[in-house]
């Protein structure tokens, strides 16, 4: 559905050229539910005002539904309101002067469909239904609460019947309760149409609940891409497996193929890699099995009990060796444990990469 | 003027029309040369504190509201005696002193004896048909000059402000320009152009056409400032929603664009027709026969004249042409403010 090959795009601020993107290739299949994720300035968002056509990249071509909408060479470019998509924007973008039905069926009158005030009338009605906004069509849009704004944005945007939905931090402006019920809303709307979604996000929780897959970005580039899963189990960099959920590092060398000296003591790891110098280690809190049973000889460690928090679901525990504090998290079971505790190292749960800060 | 107390743009008035010798076009122009460059270097300065704006803002945040300050009982009598003596000397007693020598044939100081000779004679005496054609100039250059420069102006702000334009800091450029140029230098050398370069092309020398456009020149840098203020304050994403929906440029302008800008653009629209009103500067050297005077144009020529009381008593008739546009500029443009407000 989409097919993004070699873009590159540079912004300038005065004397100063700053890469936004810098070599992006990005194929996104149809009905896909594909999650562009990365910090502010990573260039996700850019990206995706690429592929709207709102912004013309320096290099590189771009392939919506099998038409070229964007290449470098020969030039071609085709402007983003003959592009054909839906558009929900971070500030939801609601026209301020106009009614609820006026803002969705402003598209559809004056849009390229041109139907007749009577047509939009009804697929005005449809798509508030989609949203459940059923009787606000007379609203004044400015009147509406944040959520109900971002609803109307949403409706605005399907009401064109778009192939391709494209969404720009759409839940960014919600507090956190309603961001989660209309997250699972979207989802569930969007796989009932059976459209490509593009969505971008800096929230890693609600891109792992939304995407079929996801694109990690940092500084204009494509870091890895695949499912939830596979970035959580298999990052393939630190600053990836950063992004999704908490991690405990350790900094080490590398003793052998599988062995690592780390500041809390030796672990056997699954290492791929080649390097005999620096590493880190990294292993996830719930990965880690306290209490580990003395007849485990390698990859336990023994460390003290420094303090342990209940939060329901879960407990969070700081453990100390030597000087590092480590964070593991288990389900709870009732115990409160003290003291010295072992702690099991499962070698296929570790990742390790090269230390780049050492160098 | 009149003691020879000059500043450069008086000076350069006083070359063009001398009351005792011939024009000297040569050294208006040398003077005026002297003075573009002058405006040059502070428009480049201008431009260079602009571009560390950001440094000097202060106002940031919507939740920014201006603070009322309560004044106590004795403050708000001084505020009101400040205020009263304001409009007295500044707007009521000019007036007063207006209507007293309109109707006088010469002036006198108030005066119960001068009480006696007042009559409305200065009112029959006046050129009503230069009144009339004056009015008709006037009027048209009202309506005219505001509507061509705000669609100037918007074409200008949205290439400075929306596009990726290149170029677009000169067009930002051009349009601050008659800023620092001052309006004499504008129309003279619009006189220039029309009497030496065009004249056989286009024959404006004389006509209201040339007028219009003078106007427009020197009104766009107002508009665009107003403008692009307004502008800067709409999400651009307002726009690209109505971009991803398929709606074409001009659409956009018409549906999204023009609603949202209406309250700024009324309110430009109708303070430029006031400052066409009454401008007299452009107008002493562009206006040359009855085709297109205007209104101040024949004040200015009956005060020359010596005719100081007929001088008053057109004066006062202007106003009264004018009291209506003057209402409505102050309820439109007050209810459009406040429209912007919400």
């Amino acid at each position: 559905m989409i097919s993004v090959s070699g873009v590159h795009k540079n912004f300038k601020s005065g004397e100063q050229t700053v890469a936004a993107l810098n070599g992006i290739d990005l194929q996104v299949g149809k009905k896909e539910f594909f999650v562009l994720l990365g910090p502010s300035g990573s260039g996700k968002t850019t990206l995706m005002r690429c592929i709207a056509g709102l912004e013309k990249p320096d290099a590189g071509n771009i392939v919506l539904d099998g038409k070229t909408v964007f290449s470098a060479s020969p030039r071609s470019n085709v402007p983003p309101e003959e592009r054909q998509i839906g558009m929900v924007f971070q500030s939801y973008a609601i026209w301020p002067h106009m009614t609820v039905a006026e803002n969705i069926g402003l598209v559809l009158t004056h849009g390229p469909a041109r139907l007749s005030q009577n047509d939009a009338k009804e697929r005005i009605r449809h798509a508030l239904r989609l949203v459940q906004l059923d009787d606000f069509e007379k609203r004044p849009a400015r009147l509406l609460s944040g959520g109900q704004q971002q609803r109307v944005a949403l409706a605005r945007a399907l009401a064109i019947n778009p192939k391709l939905l494209l969404m720009d931090e759409p839940l960014s402006n919600l507090d956190a309760r309603l961001r989660e019920e209309v997250r699972t809303k979207i989802k569930k709307l969007v796989s009932e149409l059976g459209i490509t979604v593009l969505y971008v996000t800096h929230d890693q929780v609600e891109a792992m609940v939304l995407a079929d897959r996801i694109a990690v970005m940092a500084h204009g580039e494509i870091l890895q891409v695949g499912n939830p899963y596979e970035l959580y189990r298999n990052p393939k960099s630190a600053l990836v497996a950063e992004f999704f959920g908490s991690m405990n590092w350790l900094r080490g060398k590398v003793l052998d193929k599988y062995c690592v000296e780390t500041e809390i003591g030796r672990l056997e790891v699954d290492f791929r890699g080649e390097s005999n110098g620096s590493v880190v280690v990294g292993i996830r809190p719930e990965d880690m099995k306290l209490d580990a049973s003395q007849e485990i000889l390698r990859n336990r460690i023994e460390g003290t009990m420094a303090h342990s928090t209940f939060v329901g679901d879960q407990m969070i525990f700081e453990i100390r060796v030597n000087d590092t504090v480590l964070t593991a998290k288990a389900m709870p079971d009732g115990k409160k444990p003290e003291g010295k505790v072992s702690i099991y190292f499962p070698k296929e749960k570790m990742v390790v990469f090269p230390d780049v800060s050492s160098e | 003027m009149s003691n020879k107390i000059f500043t450069f743009s008086t000076f350069i008035f006083y070359k063009m029309q001398p009351l005792e010798e011939l024009p000297n076009y040569g050294v208006a122009g040398a003077v005026s040369s002297l003075l573009v460059v002058l405006a040059l270097l502070l428009s480049w300065w201008y431009f260079r504190v602009l571009r560390f704006s950001s440094r000097y803002a202060v106002v940031t945040g919507r939740a920014y509201r201006p603070k009322l300050v309560e004044l106590g009982g004795r403050g708000r009598l001084y505020a009101w005696i400040f205020l009263g003596a304001f409009f007295l000397v500044a707007k009521l007693l000019p007036f007063f002193l207006l209507t007293w020598a309109a109707l006088l044939s010469y002036f006198q100081p108030p005066s119960w004896a001068a009480l006696s000779q007042v009559s409305l004679r200065n009112f029959y005496g006046l050129p009503w048909d230069l009144l009339l054609a004056g009015a008709r100039n006037t009027l048209l250059l009202m309506l005219a000059v505001p509507t061509l420069t705000l669609v100037l102006c918007l074409a200008i702000s949205w290439v400075i402000l929306r596009s990726d334009l290149k170029w677009r800091i000169v067009f930002d450029a051009l349009a601050f320009l008659p800023h620092a140029v001052p309006s004499i230098i504008l129309a003279i050398a619009a006189v220039f152009v029309a009497l030496f370069l065009v004249r056989n092309v286009l024959p404006l020398y004389g006509t209201l056409s040339i007028l219009i456009l003078v106007y427009t020149v020197s009104r766009i840098s107002f508009a665009t400032r107003i403008i692009n203020n307004s502008l800067a304050q709409i999400h651009p994403e307002l726009e690209e929603a109505a971009f991803a929906g398929g709606l074409r440029v001009l659409q956009v302008m018409r549906k999204i664009l023009l609603p949202l800008l209406k309250p700024a653009l009324v309110y430009a629209w109708l303070w430029m027709a006031l400052l066409c009103y009454r401008e007299l500067t452009m107008a002493s050297v562009l206006v040359t026969n009855q085709n297109n005077i205007t209104l101040p144009m024949i004040v200015w020529g009956l005060w020359l004249g010596g005719s100081l009381n007929q001088a008053a008593a057109a004066n006062l008739v202007i106003l009264a042409f004018m009291l209506p546009a003057v209402l409505l500029y102050l309820t439109v443009g007050r209810r459009s403010r406040l429209e912007e407000a919400l």
